[in-house]
């Protein structure tokens, strides 16, 4: 892609000397320490090239380490799309009560960028990538722009239209962002790795070996006491054998069962006094 | 309620039967509820004295038999509550609903350890 300038801090090459230095990006694009310190919930921009047109910026990209000359400009299969430049001049034109950041009245392509952005601009109008407030390129697309960077304004229009939003490219689906809940390194604890405690082996051990001990005492003595109980094997002489032949035999005078009759019942028995 | 009837307990076909039965078959529900004297025919309280002869007290008559006869003292409420019932519907008391029989073999056979082999039905329910 043509690059008009190296991917340098920008300062303004247009009439900067009156105005404010903007902050310079707090990353650079090819370490991976300062883009987790950047992370931060700060989304800076590089000086884009009057050409290119930043891509969506999310917190996600901000951490991206992508090896191009310029991380924003968008993929190449938009960057092609011819596109007009009237449905930019509305936006353009209304970015402030959206944006928090000022809109610098920077004419002429390349120069001023918006250097801080905020997570609450989040755009009014469908709007493609080179006009987001976020993206490098937001206040000069609104002023006016060489007709050759309309190209890169056309998307297909059912992109989501979120500063969340990343894009959905391959680089991208490649390049998985570093976890911001990820600490040094160097930080964890690998006990592992290190020697054993041998007195917290033998207290592991010991504590268990002594709770199975008790355990088989328990069965062991559960067994002893089975055979332990007495039990009549041999030996037996017959009491009774009752056969319920007639009543007579069974009721009677001299039988064998004997009636008891009383009120008691239902599970009581009534006792003497 | 334990009886010495027939109803209750008969044997049949080589079989012994033990059957319960409604007391109110012989007397009138509302004698069961309410004012009336129930007393059992052949109250077996002075052989028995209320005691199983399973029952482990020291006191007690364990097995064999046993007669109010020959006792220093006679038991009446004891007597009275083993042989008898008052039905009474303010006081909540009725007579005993159901009629059955307890048998044991307390005149034959007894023994202390050993093996009893029972072949019977149990009633559903």
């Amino acid at each position: 892609m043509p690059s008009s300038r190296p991917p340098t801090s920008g300062t303004d090459d247009v009439a900067d000397d009156v105005e404010l230095i903007p902050p310079q990006p707090r990353f650079t694009l090819h370490s991976d320490e300062d883009i987790i310190r950047s992370a931060n919930h700060s989304r800076t921009t590089s000086n884009a090239q009057s050409v290119d047109i930043s891509p969506p910026i999310s917190p996600h990209s901000v951490a991206f380490s992508i090896p191009v000359n310029n991380p924003f400009s968008p993929p190449a299969s938009i960057r092609s799309i011819p596109m007009s430049e009237t449905p930019f001049s509305t936006p353009g034109g209304t970015p402030g009560p959206s944006s928090p950041f000022p809109a610098t009245p920077k004419t002429g392509g390349s120069g001023e960028l918006p250097r801080t952005s905020s997570f609450y601009a989040i755009p009014r109008t469908t709007s493609f990538s080179g006009s987001r407030p976020g993206t490098a390129d937001y206040s000069v697309t609104s002023f006016g722009r060489s007709p050759r960077q309309r190209d890169t304004f056309s998307s297909p229009p059912s992109r989501p239209v979120t500063i969340y939003s990343s894009p959905s490219t391959l680089k991208l689906q490649k390049e998985r962002p570093k976890s911001t809940m990820l600490v040094d390194s160097d930080a964890l604890q690998k006990p592992w790795l290190r020697k054993h405690d041998t007195a917290s082996r033998v207290a592991y051990f010991l504590t268990y070996g002594v709770m199975m001990l008790g355990v088989a005492a328990a069965a062991l003595r559960c067994y002893f006491d089975w055979q332990a109980v007495p039990v009549i094997k041999g030996n037996l002489c017959p009491v009774l054998h009752e056969e319920f032949d007639s009543d007579e035999a069974v009721f009677g005078d001299n039988g064998v069962f004997f009636r008891e009759v009383d009120m008691s019942g239902f599970g009581c028995v009534f006792l003497s006094v | 309620m334990t009886t010495s009837s027939n109803n209750n307990s008969f044997v049949r076909d080589g079989h012994l039967y033990i059957v319960p039965t409604l007391t109110s078959d012989n007397l009138p529900l509302d004698a069961i509820n309410d004012g009336h004297i129930f007393n059992i025919t052949d109250c077996t309280f002075n052989i028995t004295r209320g005691l199983s002869y399973t029952d482990s007290r020291k006191d007690g008559v364990i097995a064999g038999n046993t007669s109010a006869v020959g006792q220093d003292k006679f038991d009446a409420e004891g007597y009275y509550k083993a042989c008898s019932a008052v039905s009474n519907n303010t006081a909540g008391h009725i007579i005993n609903p159901v009629q059955t029989a307890r048998l044991s073999t307390r005149k034959s056979a007894s023994i202390k350890y050993g093996k009893v082999e029972v072949r019977a039905r149990i009633p559903t329910g």
